[in-house]
């Protein structure tokens, strides 16, 4: 009997869920069936306009520019109003686009566009191929064109003959397009390379989740966070697509016959391609199927065999030599990662700007991803996966210093899992909406990010960049010189090796002994004349090119028994040689200038 | 891919590539090399896949093409017998094998044979009639097998989100609960006492 004024009795427990029935409707209907509540998805063709604005923008602010004119703080010192204001109105553009929840389409359009804009601009501007390594790639793809194989005991480049599944592949791709070199090719690598991760980024990410925004934003802050150049013309470039489509393959419920073959085909031309990605990939597959987050555990044995079968019998001849060194790295970590930060160059303060915005990047980018792990956990929605991955790449630092690229690499690895844990940080913590709080969070960390991202992508851009007129005296020196010449290079950063690259030695005077620079400095005539005077070599050149000289000049404060020369070192060289009657340039553009003997027979 | 959009994407892709034909025959020939090498290849196989998603199709069509291609020029290079002629054609010949319905022609080439052994004549269109229905049958198995696979992700996911949101719900009506129960026993004590004293003063 209730009381007048009584609270009421207290209640039961709540009603069970409903229990979800068997499916009725048929495959249709379920396939619609969104895991959430159906998302709202306003046909809002108004915000298309937003990309081809900005695109506007971008293109009418930098007419006109000169890349020569690059400052410390490369192609970012040619952005004026104009492109800065079309990365922020693209910015705004794709968040909006993720907090109307619009079509795919919508966002993949935002998305290209600022790969387009960011990659592509390079390629327009400069009308050369950017990154010193990018040619000898291309040297590389000329060398199988040209003799139609590889040789794996080559005394120059020989590791690329001895993985060369990239380079086979790119001048079968070639060939096919009627170009004599891979030139045009390896311009619009970058782009390319970023358009791949997009879609590949995209299907590994849908094995994660079912949430479309998490899934776009994950991409939107992985592009605006991997400001680490490893999208040139390279086999890390490719084989890194294809390691992130083999966790993809493997992020799926079932593993059927089919994905088995297709990983054994990815696993297959990793291996065959480069050396650390298939290490990295064994270590994630490994780790998948310990954890269970993947069944299937012949994946790791496949994974080993290949790798170790093409390093022990394909690439024997490199393999087996360099093993005391591989074995050496082992269990280094502070040794190994040191390599990669050393190689930083901080002698301005422009420089300092562009060293720190990447690593800022990198901080913030793993503080953001490191929040949305545990509120992942909070909400019994950890996504360990993603976690495992984002935490493996550090692994590598204790194998190998990979040429002081390690910290890079395992940063480049672990920056899709990065991104996807961060952008978890950026939604509601039920996965559910954009709300406004969040979406002024989200334009808070690009806000943040961004700066950062293009100071690392764009500021090392002077010495990435050549000119026409560099590579014209380069592609001079390739044509005329004969197998067996000698080359006497300023230094290693000018675009080197592109073109009958095994005709030449090479000397690079910057990383001559102390001893020998010195000496050389002390009369560069007459030390250069005794080695171009060497009767072993057919045909004997000097090249001094201007980002030669700029490399030079850079490194010089840091000069060292291994490293470098004195400041200015090449502009007296250059100088001393033009002064010489024993030297005559023999082909000269305003950007580089090609020394030999004047009397070359005479001299032998 | 419904016909509508793919016959769009066919068109104006031909446009494309006859306006690149007859402005620049080079750059037309750069776009067929692309397509050659890096999409048509796996494009098939990834078909085959039954992944349900375009954009994943498409992701995994390109990555296949890329590793056959590498696969091709490799062996082609480690063999010393480099060919454009043959190594496209290898391409080709992956790229045709992986549009071939081979598990529909095999069933086909199976179900004839076991026919002729059987002796069977012309049976007015029969053969025909039931060898369609197997098709159909198998057809919609597989797509119901994918549609399970599917069904499975969203059941889990819808599952995990309802049983979290009871859990939730739970709590706080238990909260609820436990603060109605208080407050009713602290009503109930402030109802008792007076009578306690009543009687004790009686």
């Amino acid at each position: 009997m209730t009381t007048a004024g009584a609270p009421p009795a207290p209640a039961g427990p709540p009603p069970e869920p409903p229990q979800p029935g068997p499916a009725r409707n048929g495959s249709k209907a379920l396939r619609r069936q969104p895991a959430t509540p159906a998302p709202r998805r306003p046909a809002n063709y108004g915000l298309a306009v937003i990309p081809v604005a900005a695109a506007l923008l971008w293109v009418l602010g930098l007419r006109g520019a000169d890349p020569r004119t690059m400052t410390d703080l490369g192609l970012l010192s040619l952005l004026s109003a104009g492109p800065i204001a079309a990365l922020v109105l693209l910015c705004l553009g794709m968040l909006l686009a993720l907090h109307w929840n619009v079509a795919e389409w919508l966002l993949g359009l935002h998305l290209v566009t600022f790969l387009a804009l960011i990659h592509g601009t390079p390629a327009v501007l400069y009308g050369t191929v950017r990154y010193a390594w990018s040619y000898k790639h291309v040297g590389i793809v000329d060398y199988i064109l040209r003799t139609g194989t590889t040789d794996p005991d080559i005394a120059v480049g020989g590791i690329y003959h001895n993985w060369p599944g990239f380079f086979a592949g790119s001048a079968l791709l070639t060939d096919a397009a009627g170009q004599t070199d891979a030139l045009a090719i390896a311009t619009w690598a970058p782009l390319a390379f970023n358009l791949l991760n997009l879609l590949v980024l995209r299907y590994v990410f849908r094995g994660l989740t079912r949430n479309t925004r998490l899934v776009w934003l994950g991409l939107w802050i992985f592009f605006i966070i991997t400001w680490v150049g490893q999208d040139y013309f390279a086999p890390q470039a490719m084989a890194y697509a294809l390691y992130l489509a083999c966790i993809g393959l493997l992020l799926r419920r079932s593993i059927t016959r089919s994905v088995v073959a297709a990983f054994v085909l990815v696993v297959s031309a990793v291996a065959a391609s480069h050396q650390i990605t298939p290490m990295m990939l064994f270590i994630a597959v490994t780790a998948l199927v310990l954890l269970r987050r993947t069944p299937g555990w012949y994946l790791p044995v496949i994974t080993a065999g290949a790798t170790a079968a093409w390093a022990l019998i394909a690439a024997r001849s490199y393999t087996v030599p360099g093993l005391t060194e591989m074995i050496g790295s082992l269990g280094q970590p502070v040794a190994n990662a040191g390599q990669t930060l050393d190689k930083a160059v901080v002698e301005t303060t422009a420089q300092l700007l562009v060293v720190g915005g990447g690593r800022f990047v990198v901080v913030v980018a793993t503080a953001v991803a490191l929040i949305g792990a545990w509120r992942s956990w909070r909400a019994r929605g950890l996504g360990i996966t993603a976690v495992l991955l984002m935490a493996l790449p550090a692994s590598l630092v204790l194998l190998t210093g990979f040429g002081g690229e390690v910290l890079f690499r395992a940063f480049l690895f672990a920056a899709p899992f990065i991104a996807f844990l961060a952008a978890a940080a950026c939604l509601p913590r039920d996965g559910r909406g954009f709300p406004v709080q969040n979406l002024v969070l989200t334009s808070l960390l690009t806000a943040v990010l961004l700066p950062g991202f293009l100071l690392g992508y764009y500021g090392k851009e002077q010495q990435n960049y050549f000119t026409p007129a560099e590579l014209q005296a380069v592609a001079w020196v390739d044509e005329q010189a004969r197998p067996g010449s000698l080359l006497v290079e300023g230094s290693r950063n000018y675009p080197a090796e592109f073109r009958n690259y095994e005709h030449f030695s090479y000397v690079r005077l910057d990383e001559e002994p102390a001893e020998a620079t010195r000496t050389l400095l002390l009369d560069p005539a007459a030390r250069l004349e005794e080695w171009l005077g060497d009767s072993r070599y057919t045909d004997a050149y000097v090249l001094i090119t201007r980002n030669q000289k700029s490399a030079v000049n850079t490194q010089s404060p840091r000069w060292s028994p291994q490293q470098s020369m004195p400041y200015g070192s090449l502009e007296s060289i250059e100088t001393a040689l033009r002064r010489s009657p024993a030297f005559r340039v023999a082909y000269a553009t305003p950007d580089a200038t090609v020394f030999e003997l004047a009397d070359p027979e005479g001299e032998r | 891919m419904t016909r509508r959009p793919a016959l769009a994407t066919l068109l104006a892709g031909a446009v494309v590539l006859a306006a690149l034909l007859i402005t620049d025959p080079s750059a037309a020939r750069v776009v067929l090399a692309v397509a050659a090498c890096l999409l048509l290849p796996g494009l098939g196989w990834a078909r085959k896949m039954h992944i349900g998603d375009r954009g994943d199709t498409l992701a995994l069509a390109v990555v296949l093409s890329i590793c056959l291609t590498v696969a091709v020029g490799t062996a082609m290079a480690l063999a010393d017998r480099w060919s454009l002629g043959w190594g496209l054609g290898a391409l080709g010949l992956v790229a045709l094998a992986g549009f071939v319905p081979a598990q529909a022609l095999a069933d086909r080439a199976a179900a004839a044979a076991r026919l002729r052994t059987a002796g069977f004549g012309d049976d007015n269109g029969a053969w025909a009639d039931w060898f369609a229905e197997t098709q159909q049958a198998r057809t919609r198995r597989g797509q119901a097998e994918v549609a399970a696979r599917e069904a499975s992700d969203v059941w889990v996911d819808w599952y995990t989100d309802v049983e979290r949101r009871a859990e939730e719900a739970r709590a706080q009506e238990a909260a609820a609960a436990q603060q109605a129960t208080d407050q009713w026993v602290a009503w109930n004590q402030g109802t008792q006492t007076p009578t306690h004293q009543q009687d004790s003063q009686e």
